[in-house]
């Protein structure tokens, strides 16, 4: 089987040191920015009032699970070796930990889905009907509803293939869609109400119109609200918030920027993404979007995201050669979820192809990773200040199971966690995975999850 | 029991109940009712707020402001199986979708007060200078009126007028100013929420649908937006809480251009229709797929369905129509002469080919199928789950979901011998009994649906078993679901859950049934069912919402 793959000559690099700065004259202006270390205190440790860089948490979700035999490290502790599906992560080894091991314990009705609540809500997804019912927030949302009050976007939800889901639900099966397209993004996050640091208030009679149309529609809420059923009070009520969300970004705009040294405006990414035929651009697409995510953080933007690579039970097809199979005397190229169920074996080898897909997979994560550790701040970079949860729906896709789920972390989140090992569980409930990420981020929660994925004690072994 | 599953409320909070109820496969939904049995008295169901979809939120802002362009998508529900429409009861607006619509409600209201006709005809009244609260209020309450499907109180209006004024001074003009207060109209929860409360007693268990609320279903059922303003008229005068005037407007409702609109978000729904738009197959083994034959076969199985539902053909002709509509596209892959050089045309297939009615559509063949290759489990699904109405949970974990791949020597070639597993091996067979011998009866359509007759060199069997029926091949296969009880009971069902929102409870196995009798007894019309769902009693009232904490009647202009 062929082993070439199709790849891009030029990385994506981070500007760190250029922005643009609109238009001049009909041409694009490129600025270089001073370092700001103005902003700073002494020892590069925190911002110069003295408060302490704030931790961040994201989200990395992909699809249809790893092959745990080939993905899980054959030894643990900090000298472990990575295994041939995570190679591609060896240059985050030190900033990174692989959890294996651990069991989803909620239960698995539902393939591929049933899983990652599990993981990421600590709690069994409902039938509801036809569909499918998550009940209670996802660890993102979780975590936004209790930190994200300070920054303009309690969190961001985004994604690198074409299609609408994601994997971040606030509650009551309400889920906050993916956006998927980087120039909306850049769009939303650093055009409509973004300022740089030191930048001027904006001063705009109309903002103030806006803001008083708003209060309106949270009358007529409040009004509605007093006349319905429980549920439905609810899911008014949330709509409120988000209302309150809109009104207070509106608010920002007449304040002063926060000061921030790492804090730059990114390069616009390109109007369309090239992406060739039924396959995804999943590259440039993931690049993208995480220099966004990245520099969302260094500016205050939201200390939180989601991001999903590719959906549950997602059959994408990735830009590999090598893929295809003959099938009915016919060459077939087949996707991501289907190969995970319909790949026959090769000369012995189980799923050979979605083994190629999976290191694939991780070469995009570690990417994702990239930008995160390129922009310093402090002493360290914006990775030391977050952890990011690198997660997926099953274990072995073909059997859909939740035992020795795979899980990965990235940055030490302020020194809360440990970093650079392989740690291995005889079969801990994988909430209290979710338990310590929630403790470290500093929300000191008795406990999370619900039912059989309740826990109260956390997976020490990642903890400082 | 017989036409409902569980009580829709339970999703909430009776989890447990749920989960123990549907461990079983079944492929059928309940019995018909027999000559005997009687239906349990009507219960309604609680009063349940409904989110507006993005296609019904841009209509009702197109009819209400004639000439504005609203974005095609603001908030997506999220499509994870069953109807959409049952969906908008659970569903609110995202926090992102919020914010978005904040700035689409201002883009919309200042497209709308943009001198020019279009303002022109929108305005009662013109204003006497920049702040005109006389002016401004008789614009509000109308256009209020019809983008919240009932007046505005007293409150609200006031509350409108003062935005109006305080922006036209900021603004120094009315009309500018008054696209502030048209965005407020436009992003509140009452455009973009349904919310009933019914009339009676804060504790009446049953409450009648006022006339507003009617008109509001109605519409949103019949037509996919909201109601016009002769409709809200008939609701202010009283008409729609009346049995006769209530089905005159129903007639009326059903014979405006707008049913076309209604009927064709309904069939979009009911089988998933939509997803076709981004259907994507491989166009190096299907030189004949290209990203424009998704839309244009969702577009031949909606003429289908227009040409039977207003034609008043019986709806089982589905299965069998040999007539459809074509594009040129479409025709290369049936391999047949394209009937126009542009665009749609009718085409009827001859009696003897073996492609017949909806089974043998594009849009069910290439939008249940794999990549690159056919799916009898993801076509028999379909089948089962969106024609027939049947259950079928998903597969167990930890379960082997490999099939054997082909072999010469063990005698396995075409794909049907390779999920023969799935109907020996008993822990897969409990389900893919349900689905794969229909999906393997169209075995003789490739992925994008071209007929051939060899698969992997062998010769395919699309033979079965439905019903208890055995068939030879797909048009067999289809005349056996035409004549099944199934197949147009599913309908009703589906109509039903559609118009309401809900899946239908015990307490409206009356309205239920009474609605397929019609249907039944009108030789399977669907202007007649969709005519007698929206007069039974469940379209009519509402339960009290369980617990709210104070009711108080607002007074309304």
């Amino acid at each position: 089987m062929s082993h070439k793959r199709s790849r891009r000559s030029a990385k994506h690099q981070l500007p760190r040191r250029t922005m643009l700065r609109g238009m001049l004259g009909g041409a694009a202006v490129t600025v270089a920015l001073p370092a700001l270390e103005i902003f700073l205190n002494d020892e590069g440790t925190a911002h110069a009032d003295g408060s302490a860089f704030p931790k961040r948490f994201g989200v990395f979700f992909w699809g249809n699970g790893v092959l745990p035999w080939r993905w899980i490290p054959g030894d643990t502790g900090p000298d472990y070796t990575l295994s041939e599906q995570l190679m591609p992560l060896e240059r985050h080894k030190s900033v990174m930990n692989v959890i294996s091991g651990t069991d989803v314990m909620t239960g698995g009705r539902y393939p591929h889905s049933s899983a990652i609540c599990g993981m990421l809500t600590g709690g069994a997804l409902i039938p509801d009907g036809e569909r499918q019912y998550w009940r209670d927030p996802t660890l993102d949302q979780y975590i936004a509803q209790r930190i994200g009050g300070s920054t303009r976007y309690r969190s961001l939800v985004t994604g690198s293939v074409p299609v609408d889901s994601s994997v971040s639900y606030t509650g009551d099966n309400q889920q906050n869609p993916a956006e998927k397209d980087p120039r909306a993004l850049f769009q939303q996050i650093f055009v409509e109400g973004f300022r740089l640091p030191g930048d001027e208030p904006i001063i705009d009679p109309t903002v103030a119109l806006r803001r008083s149309v708003l209060d309106a529609v949270l009358e007529q809420n409040r009004a509605l609200q007093r006349r319905v059923g429980l549920a439905d009070r609810r899911r008014l009520s949330d709509h409120l918030d988000h209302v309150r969300e809109v009104e207070l970004r509106l608010a920002r705009l007449e304040e002063d920027p926060p000061n921030l040294a790492a804090c730059m405006l990114p390069t616009m990414p390109p109007e369309t993404i090239g992406d060739t035929g039924a396959a995804p651009d999943l590259e440039l697409r993931t690049s993208l979007m995480a220099e966004l995510l990245a520099m969302s953080f260094a500016c205050e933007i939201t200390r939180v995201f989601s991001h999903i690579f590719t959906r549950p039970v997602g059959d994408v097809i990735f830009p590999i050669d090598g893929l295809e199979l003959m099938e009915g005397g016919e060459t077939v190229i087949k996707g991501h979820h289907d190969l995970t169920h319909n790949e026959p074996d090769t000369d012995g080898v189980v799923m050979a192809r979605v083994h190629e897909i999976m290191v694939y997979l991780m070469e995009r994560l570690a990417d994702f990773v990239d930008p995160f550790r390129a922009i310093e701040e402090g002493q360290g970079t914006v990775l030391d200040h977050m952890v990011l949860l690198g997660t997926t729906d099953s274990s072995n896709p073909r059997l859909h199971s939740l035992e020795d789920f795979p899980i990965l972390t990235f940055g030490s989140c302020c020194g809360e966690l440990v970093t650079g090992t392989h740690v291995r569980s005889s079969g801990e409930n994988a909430s209290r995975v979710g338990l310590s990420l929630i403790r470290a981020m500093g929300i000191p929660a008795e406990d999370w999850g619900r039912d059989e994925g309740n826990v109260s004690t956390e997976f020490t072994q990642i903890r400082t | 029991m017989r036409f409902f599953t569980s009580p829709h409320r339970v999703t909430r909070a009776l989890v447990c109940v749920a989960l123990a109820a549907s461990t079983a496969c079944d492929g059928n939904i309940d019995p018909p009712p027999g000559v005997d049995t009687v239906d349990p008295p009507f219960v309604p169901v609680p009063a349940q707020m409904r989110r507006l979809t993005d296609e019904q939120y841009g209509n009702l802002v197109r009819d209400a402001l004639p000439g504005v362009v609203v974005p095609p998508r603001i908030d997506h529900i999220p499509s994870e199986g069953g109807l959409e429409a049952t969906a908008t009861s659970s569903q609110g607006f995202s926090s992102r979708g919020v914010e978005k619509l904040e700035g689409i409600a201002l883009q919309i209201a200042e497209q709308a007060m943009e001198p020019g006709e279009a303002r022109d005809a929108l305005m009662p009244c013109d204003p006497t200078g920049t702040v005109d609260p006389a002016c401004a209020e008789r614009f509000l309450r109308r256009v209020a009126r019809r983008v919240w499907r009932r007046p505005a109180t007293r409150t609200e209006l006031d509350s409108l007028v003062a935005i109006a004024g305080q922006s036209a001074e900021t603004v120094r003009d009315f009309h500018q100013g008054l696209g502030y207060a048209l965005a407020a109209v436009l992003q509140s929860p009452r455009a973009i929420f349904r919310v009933e409360f019914g009339t009676g007693t804060p504790e009446a268990t049953h409450r009648p649908l006022d006339g507003w609320e009617i008109a509001e279903r109605l519409a949103f059922f019949l037509w996919n937006t909201g109601p016009d303003e002769a409709l809200l008229d008939a609701a202010a005068g009283g008409e729609l809480e009346e049995d006769a005037t209530l089905a005159a407007w129903v007639d009326r409702m059903l014979e405006d251009e707008r049913s076309h609109q209604g009927v064709r978000a309904f069939f979009t729904d009911m089988l998933q229709l939509a997803k076709l738009d981004a259907l994507s197959m491989d166009t190096d083994a299907f030189e004949h797929f290209g990203p424009d034959v998704g839309p244009a076969a969702r577009e031949e199985t909606l003429r289908v369905l227009e040409d039977i539902v207003f034609g008043r053909e019986d709806y089982r002709t589905l299965m069998t129509r040999r007539e459809t509509w074509l594009n040129r596209r479409l025709a290369s892959i049936y391999g047949v002469r394209a009937p126009a050089p542009e665009g749609f045309a009718r085409f009827t297939f001859p009696a003897d080919s073996p492609r017949i009615g909806i089974l043998g559509h594009v849009s069910t063949l290439a939008g249940h199928a794999h990549f690159g290759s056919t799916s009898p489990t993801l076509r028999g699904l379909f089948v089962r789950q969106r024609l027939l109405c049947g259950t079928v949970p998903p597969p167990p974990v930890g379960v082997e979901t490999i099939i054997p791949e082909a072999s010469e020597e063990e005698d396995i070639i075409t794909l049907r011998q390779r999920v023969q597993k799935h109907l020996e091996d008993p822990v897969c067979a409990n389900c893919h009994r349900l689905m794969d011998p229909l999906g393997l009866g169209l075995e003789n359509f490739n992925a994008i649906g071209q007929y051939r007759t060899l698969d992997n060199g062998a010769p395919i069997d699309a033979s079965g078993v439905v019903n208890g029926e055995d068939f030879e091949d797909a048009v067999g296969m289809a005349e056996t679901i035409a004549q099944s009880e199934e197949f147009p009971r599913c309908l009703t069902r589906t109509a039903y859950r559609y118009a309401l929102g809900h899946d239908e409870t015990p307490g409206e196995a009356v309205s239920i049934n009474g609605a397929h009798r019609v249907f039944t007894e009108s030789g399977f019309q669907v202007l007649e069912l969709l005519r007698a769902i929206a007069l039974s009693e469940g379209f009519r009232a509402v339960g009290p919402p369980s617990d709210v904490i104070e009711i108080e009647e607002e007074v309304e202009e």
